[in-house]
């Protein structure tokens, strides 16, 4: 009898877990909800004081694109820009407060499966970043990995 | 450097609180013990299981094969220290990208029994129990670039990869004599603290056992399990 109770219990047991084990398996989220953006983030700093510089405007394009990122914008530090996933030399058209000048940035592509249901995305491996025209600033490159992060700042430009 | 001690850290977690857990329940199993219980021999049967889910996923689909074995060993009907391990492959094909994979994982921890001790039914068991993990794997990975702000067209390509693993579990779980020799068992798990060897810019989508690299995870088994003759 005292058997019999036992193994009843024990079986009992395991039909439950088994159930809430099946619950849970189904509860597996099939829409991608990971941010999916890799861009490259980037910040005005003030050289002297060393602190984040707002510029009036700034304008960006992609050097080969006709369509602009940013257009005119006004009172911002730091703006973020997509890399090619193919060649491995990106550069746009920057006017910083009416001053234009060329930011080239050289990097690795490397290709990420996020998951089934988001697909991949490019990361990025920096490896230079120069600046070419007739704006006095130096060009530092503080993180090298691009990935799927929100905000990441990866290049600082010092004024 | 940092990685590895990581790993450190995470197995003396994991060790620290199965131990802990252990001594609150011994306390109690200790007032409980029996004449029976204190004459009964340290090794008490060897045990060899099969996880069901993932030979049974490999059956339905294709472009996925994994299996998982364990060994485990009756001490006193209390403990059963514990070895899984298994391998995983995935080919992943769609009109995007192809990702394959392959590797194979380890899992090293005890199970502790909550059930009395008993010579009539001396396999059922209803267990607490904490792993560590340890996986391999090579993956690579090509995907087409077809959308972007700079409208580029082609293939990009990541070689073979090789990446290391590490990882914990806590594990609830039960498994009861369906025939002589024969149990059935099924357990939840929380894995946690999920750890690469090596800081490169990309990571393996999918780690053997472990699946999507995530902070922390519930993962079940289901499995059948042999007592050996001896």
């Amino acid at each position: 009898m005292e058997i019999t109770s036992l193994v009843k219990n024990i079986y009992n047991r395991l039909i439950v877990f088994i159930c809430l084990a099946c619950i849970f398996s189904a509860c597996v989220e099939k829409e991608c909800i990971t941010y999916k953006h890799v861009l490259v983030g980037i910040e005005l700093i003030q050289d002297t004081s060393n602190t984040v510089y707002t510029a009036d405007s700034i304008t960006v394009k992609g050097v080969g694109s006709d369509e602009i990122i940013y257009d005119n914008a006004k009172n911002i530090s730091s703006i973020y820009l997509p890399l090619k996933s193919v060649s491995n030399t990106t550069s746009f058209d920057i006017v910083l407060n009416e001053t234009p000048f060329v930011l080239s940035i050289t990097h690795q592509n490397i290709p990420q499966l996020l998951s089934i249901e988001c697909g991949t995305v490019m990361f990025h491996k920096i490896e230079d970043a120069t600046i070419d025209g007739e704006i006095q600033a130096v060009i530092q490159v503080e993180n090298t990995h691009v990935q799927n992060r929100e905000n990441e700042k990866h290049i600082y430009i010092r004024l | 450097m940092y990685k590895i001690e990581r790993m450190k850290n995470i197995f003396i977690y994991v060790c620290s609180c199965f131990l802990c857990i252990v001594s609150v329940l011994n306390t109690n199993a200790q007032e409980l013990s029996n004449p029976e219980k204190l004459s009964m021999p340290l090794y008490q049967g060897s045990f060899i299981g099969l996880n069901l889910a993932p030979s049974v996923e490999s059956f339905f689909v294709p472009s996925y094969f994994s299996t998982e074995v364990s060994i485990d060993v009756s001490l006193k009907q209390k403990y059963f220290p514990i070895v899984e391990a298994g391998i995983e492959n995935r080919k992943l094909l769609t009109s995007d990208y192809t990702y394959n994979s392959s590797g194979y994982f380890a899992k090293f921890g005890i199970n502790y029994n909550f059930l009395k001790t008993s010579t009539l039914v001396p396999n059922n068991i209803f267990y607490i129990g904490a792993r560590y993990a340890i996986a391999s794997t090579t993956y690579e990975l090509a995907t087409q670039v077809t959308e972007s702000y700079w409208n580029e067209q082609g293939e990009v390509s990541l070689m073979p990869t090789k990446s290391l693993a590490t990882w914990g579990e806590i594990v609830l779980g039960v498994r009861a004599e369906l025939f002589p020799s024969v149990l059935l068992g099924t357990s939840v798990r929380y894995g946690f603290a999920p750890s690469l060897s090596n800081s490169l810019l990309g990571y393996p989508t999918f780690i053997p056992n472990y699946g999507l690299f995530l902070p922390n995870k519930w993962l079940f088994t289901y499995s059948i399990t042999y007592k050996l003759p001896f």
